[in-house]
């Protein structure tokens, strides 16, 4: 079957329900394989349409594991028994043993779940169609089920009883799992260290709504407090989503940055609709957002802006919902939140610079979550707080710009004091300054020259050129600031100034970092 | 360094803080007219009395004395930026006798202050635990603004659970400070005599010392006090459940008829006052109140036992100190 056609065959699926009866009287393995993937996996089905066939074949051996393991975790009777079953499925699937797990008195009532029960009753299917890849994905799926099963053993017992303090850690070591393997199936390689667990949270945290708020087959609504915790779980991981994807490098035309652009534009759709946010174009029709990326890296950019700009609208909107006590508040025009792609990009890769890889990223995720609070502070009115009704959006604005200042001082932690201190003496300097001028410090390129001080300081390169280094990267964040200043919305969003790149990221990677010896200010 | 009854010592040790204060913040620039209105009535500096409690510093090395004093100024900077954000978000027009930044400078204006403040104060306590080695979680901003979001919520779908909610909201928007502040003072203090105080009893004794407190700011709240700070009442205006009103709602027969009530008091002066009269006419503030104390009394203990540890006989003079002022 050619692409087209299965893409058109999977979308057309995608709107209708899958009969599990008419799955499971499959005789063929490979249709049972194709058809149970198409039903369990809805978008991502879409999304693996777009790929060359090796790729969408050992992506979908991959997923149907990773059902068959969730189906050990969601439909055991308690936690022992889902480690005995899940043990047990990892041995089957990598030889180790030839006993299939048969799963005991579990008569599931949901879909998904009856799906998933369906996988894992196949299983011998599933370990055949693995057993006949190449060598080199039968390993890497192979370390992906060894790896999956040991994290969800270790944490079975918090994902049942559905612990929020250890949803971090099971996104991280599970669906974090999942995305550096798709990551590696997809060869993707990007510009920097890529935040594996910032996607995998916001990820996580979609299936948990999905679960909770849609699907309510985790009992009754949630608490408010939990949709709180879970939604303010995404937007602080959220923040760095588009820095990460930013980084990914595609061919000029990629069938991969599509079906990227597509999983990206359907998640944000989701969580959009789960708000009550409005749904923006872009996002409304993923299809012909992913064929665009497809042959477009400007496209491709452009969703990240958008995306950028509706992260600040979702954090908004939620903290707005607070306020008005019910979802969907409409004080979505306190939220814009307009971020600069290239001058985020440029910052980014100053801070993964640092010769750590994990105190680069922390430092990125700082300066991407403390980006976004300033955008919320920047909308807040100037005029006097009288006693008439502020609009939500503004108390929204001043909680989640908290929150968010918050969030990357604790994500500072691994870079030492020194960095704790420069970086707060920056947000009380910018502070004066936005009071002072009116103007944000990307407008003046210091965060640039915040990052490059950082970085070389903790990479122990001072000397002389240090002054120098940093008053050229903070022209280079002024330069990218008003380069976006003066273009039309549509051009601001798109990479419409590729000299820069070659200008810039060598620029970083090369002479100034490494040799430039500075003064440690 | 005990202060019940010593209120001259307290004074002193306060105006040692404030220099300090003076110290962190540097020049203020374009904030500096703000920042001086809002220092010239300053609060009660609990905070840092707790910290200087627990430090011990009278008769300690003057370094540490000096580091005790600067660490209180930074939790006062912490604080202080939260109480600018606090009324911004509560709609606050008057803080400790004058009109609150927000409304006498502007929302924005407001929101610099606190940042500013704030971004002060962590960048003290970072630069002071780089030179004394000192353990600080700086979880606790998160924290701080994670609690002031939950308060926003709408209430839980039983009493039970929003009090569960509401002792949260209390550990995080005041208790987080009084732990950090304790913490701090208890490693100042630990630096000098040499031992080590156990930080889980330094905790209890803080986390107590913090719900108490809150609860009784809460009790305040509905208490007439327009002459002399904020109006009362201003919990129950934007919709809140305090302390009072949960014991309140204790002797009402169905929770849902109080959370109702509760959303209808948003910005409804009416109803808030009639809600209020019924809250007052309940014995509920008399029972917050007793439950405060034994938070109180719980500090007090867990003081003691700190204080049987050497060198710590001082503590539980302090912390009865505290209390008494």
């Amino acid at each position: 079957m050619n692409s087209v056609r299965r893409l058109w065959r999977t979308l057309g699926q995608l709107r209708r329900r899958a009969d599990i009866r008419q799955i499971a009287a499959l005789p063929d393995p490979d249709q049972f394989l194709d058809a149970a993937f198409t039903a369990s996996a809805g978008n991502l089905a879409v999304a693996a349409a777009f790929l060359p066939s090796s790729s969408r074949i050992e992506g979908t051996v991959a997923y149907l594991c990773c059902r068959a393991l969730d189906a050990c975790e969601d439909l055991a009777g308690s936690a022992e028994e889902a480690e005995i079953l899940l043990r047990h499925c990892t041995a089957y699937l990598s030889g180790a043993c030839d006993c299939e797990p048969a799963p005991k008195g579990m008569l599931p009532g949901h879909y998904s779940d009856q799906l998933e029960h369906l996988i894992l009753s196949r299983l011998c299917w599933v370990r055949s169609k693995l057993g006949r890849l190449p060598a080199l994905g039968r390993q890497r799926v192979g370390k992906l089920v060894a790896d999956l099963g040991d994290g969800m053993v270790q944490l079975a017992e918090a994902r049942r009883a559905r612990d929020t303090k250890h949803m971090g850690e099971y996104a991280d070591r599970v669906l974090g799992r999942t995305v550096k393997y798709s990551v590696e199936l997809l060869g993707i390689r990007s510009r920097w260290t890529i935040d594996y667990g910032s996607i995998a949270r916001v990820a996580q945290t979609a299936n948990d709504l999905r679960d909770r708020h849609v699907d309510g087959h985790a009992g009754p609504a949630s608490p408010p407090q939990i949709f709180l915790t879970m939604l303010l779980g995404a937007v602080e991981p959220a923040t760095n989503v588009p820095g990460a994807l930013s980084g990914f490098q595609f061919s000029k035309v990629s069938r991969v940055r599509a079906a990227v652009a597509y999983v990206v534009a359907t998640s944000t759709r989701f969580y959009l609709r789960l708000i009550g946010a409005p749904v923006n174009k872009s996002v409304q029709s993923p299809l012909r957002t992913a064929l665009a990326c497809m042959i477009s890296a400007r496209a491709f950019t452009r969703l990240l802006i958008e995306l950028e700009d509706l992260i600040g609208v979702c954090a908004t909107t939620v903290g707005s919902s607070l306020f008005a006590g019910k979802s969907g508040s409409p004080a979505v025009e306190q939220a814009s939140v307009r971020v600069n792609r290239q001058l985020a990009d440029f910052e980014t890769s100053l801070a993964l610079s640092l010769s750590s890889p994990s105190a680069g990223l922390a430092l990125s995720r700082a300066v991407e979550m403390a980006r976004i609070g300033t955008h919320l502070r920047a909308n807040l009115p100037v005029a006097r707080l009288t006693s008439d009704e502020m609009p939500d959006g503004s108390h929204a604005s001043v909680l989640l710009s908290d929150y968010l200042f918050g969030a990357a001082v604790f994500a500072l932690e691994p870079l030492g004091l020194a960095a704790l201190a420069g970086f707060a003496d920056f947000f009380a300097a910018e502070a004066e300054n936005s009071e002072r001028t009116g103007a944000l410090a990307d407008e003046r390129g210091e965060v640039a020259a915040l990052l490059t001080r950082i970085v070389m300081s903790e990479n122990g390169q001072y000397g002389q050129g240090a002054a120098a280094t940093e008053s050229r990267n903070q022209s280079l964040g002024r330069l990218y600031y008003r380069l976006d200043r003066t273009k039309r919305p549509q051009a601001r969003m798109s990479s419409s100034h590729p000299g820069l790149d070659h200008c810039v990221v060598p620029l970083l990677q090369s002479a100034p970092m490494a040799s430039m010896p500075i003064q440690n200010r | 360094m005990p202060c019940g009854g010593q209120q001259e010592v307290c004074r002193e040790a306060i105006a040692h803080v404030e220099q300090a204060i003076s110290a962190s913040l540097g020049n203020c620039g374009a904030l500096a007219v703000p920042i001086l209105r809002m220092r010239s009535a300053p609060g009660k500096r609990l905070r840092s009395l707790l910290l200087l409690e627990f430090a011990s510093v009278e008769c300690g090395r003057a370094e540490l004395k000096q580091a005790a004093f600067r660490a209180a100024a930074a939790i006062e900077m912490i604080h202080e930026g939260s109480l600018v954000h606090d009324d911004i978000v509560d709609r606050s027009l008057v803080r400790r006798h004058q009109t609150s930044t927000a409304a006498e400078f502007g929302v924005r204006t407001a929101n610099h202050v606190g940042i500013y403040l704030v971004a002060r104060g962590v960048s003290t306590l970072a630069s002071l635990a780089r030179e004394l080695n000192l353990q600080i979680e700086f979880a606790v901003l998160k924290r701080l603004a994670y609690a002031q979001l939950l308060e926003c919520l709408p209430p839980e779908i039983s009493l039970q659970a929003q009090r569960a909610r509401a002792t949260e909201i209390m550990d995080g928007k005041t208790g987080a400070l009084f732990v950090l502040a304790a913490g701090l003072g208890a490693q100042l203090a630990g630096m000098q005599s040499g031992s080590i105080i156990d930080p889980d009893a330094v905790k209890a004794c803080a986390l107590n010392l913090g719900r108490g407190f809150q609860i009784r700011d809460d009790v305040l709240d509905l208490m007439d006090r327009s002459k002399t700070e904020r109006p009362a009442g201003t919990d129950l205006r934007n919709g809140l459940c305090s302390w009072p009103v949960l014991h309140w709602a204790v002797l009402q027969p169905l929770w849902s008829d109080t959370v109702a009530r509760l959303q209808h008091c948003r910005g409804n002066y009416e109803e808030c006052s009639r809600l209020k009269r019924e809250v007052l006419a309940s014995c509920a503030m008399e029972r917050a109140a007793q439950e405060a104390n034994s938070y109180f009394y719980r500090a007090v203990s867990e003081a003691k036992s700190i204080a049987r540890a050497p060198g710590n006989a001082v503590l539980d003079e302090v912390v009865n100190g505290l209390l008494l002022n």
